[in-house]
C-alpha cells in the first residue's frame, strides 16, 4: 500500500497491516522531523510534492523490493504540509519470512525515496528564514544504492 | 508550435514565480532546447535549472531528449523527501 497523506501519520495500524502467517520479520521505519542539523536548529518543516509522478516512483519502489526481496506486506506511507519538530514525515513497514531481507529491503527502500520521489523539504527556522533543502544532483542521474542482494 | 504545460516546484517555482505555464514550443527540438527558453522565460531559474531533473508526463528525461507532442513537463529540483 502506497500513500501520500496530509494528516497526521499513526504508524501502529500500518505495522500491523504487513504481518502475515509466513513472515517471521515486520519492520518498521519512521522518519521524523529532526531539530538539529549540523548546527542549523529547525522549528517546523514544510513538504510538498509532484504528487501523480511522486505515487508512482513509489510504485516502482515498491517493484523493485519485490523484485530483490521476498516481501510479504509492503506500506509506504509520506505525508505533506506543515510537520513540527518530532512529527512523523514518513513510515516504511515491510514483511519478509527472515529478518536480514526485511531490514535490508527498508533500507533500500528509504534511500530509494530519497533518490527518485519527486517530494520536497523546506526547513523553518527560529529566526524566521526559510530554506528549501535541495543538496545533490539532478534526480534521475543519482546511482542505486549497494545495498546487497538477499541471496 | 506545440503547446508544453510546465510545472514547477519548490524552489523552482519560487524563482520562476509561477506554479505552472502554458509555453509554445518548436515541435521535435530537445529537452535542452526547453531548458534554454525557460531560461530566457524565466531568468531567475539561471544556475538553478541545471541542477533540476525534467519530467515529461512523469518520465524522467534526458537532455537529449526530443519533444515531438504536446505534454505536462515537470521541473523538478534535488529531491527531499523522507
Amino acid at each position: 500500500m502506497i500513500q501520500i497523506v496530509r494528516e497526521v501519520i499513526d504508524p501502529s495500524p500500518l505495522t500491523e497491516k504487513v504481518r502475515m502467517r509466513h513472515c517471521g520479520a515486520v519492520v518498521t521505519f519512521w522518519g521524523t522531523v529532526r531539530e538539529l542539523t549540523g548546527e542549523i536548529f529547525t522549528t517546523s518543516l514544510e513538504y510538498e510534492a509532484h504528487e501523480p509522478m511522486a505515487l508512482k516512483m513509489l510504485t516502482q519502489i515498491e517493484t523493485e523490493i519485490r523484485q530483490k526481496w521476498p516481501i510479504g506486506e509492503f506500506v509506504l506511507v509520506h505525508r505533506l504540509g506543515h510537520l513540527e519538530v518530532g512529527e512523523i514525515a514518513v513510515v516504511v513497514a515491510l514483511s519478509t519470512p527472515h529478518r536480514r531481507e526485511a531490514f535490508e529491503a527498508c533500507e533500500y527502500a528509504i534511500e530509494r525515496l530519497k533518490q527518485i520521489v519527486p517530494i520536497w523539504k523546506k526547513e523553518h527556522q527560529p529566526d524566521g528564514t526559510s530554506e528549501w533543502v535541495h543538496h545533490g544532483v539532478r534526480p534521475e542521474t543519482r546511482n542505486l544504492p549497494s545495498i546487497p542482494r538477499a541471496s | 508550435m506545440i503547446h508544453l504545460r510546465i510545472l514547477f516546484f519548490a524552489k523552482a517555482r519560487e524563482l520562476a514565480g509561477v506554479s505552472e505555464a502554458v509555453i509554445p514550443f518548436p515541435e521535435g527540438k530537445s529537452v535542452k532546447e526547453l531548458r534554454d527558453q525557460l531560461i530566457q522565460n524565466y531568468p531567475k531559474l539561471s544556475g538553478f535549472l541545471d541542477l533540476c531533473a525534467v519530467a515529461i508526463d512523469d518520465e524522467f528525461s534526458s537532455d537529449a531528449q526530443r519533444i515531438h507532442k504536446e505534454a505536462t513537463v515537470a521541473i523538478l529540483p534535488p529531491v527531499s523527501g523522507g
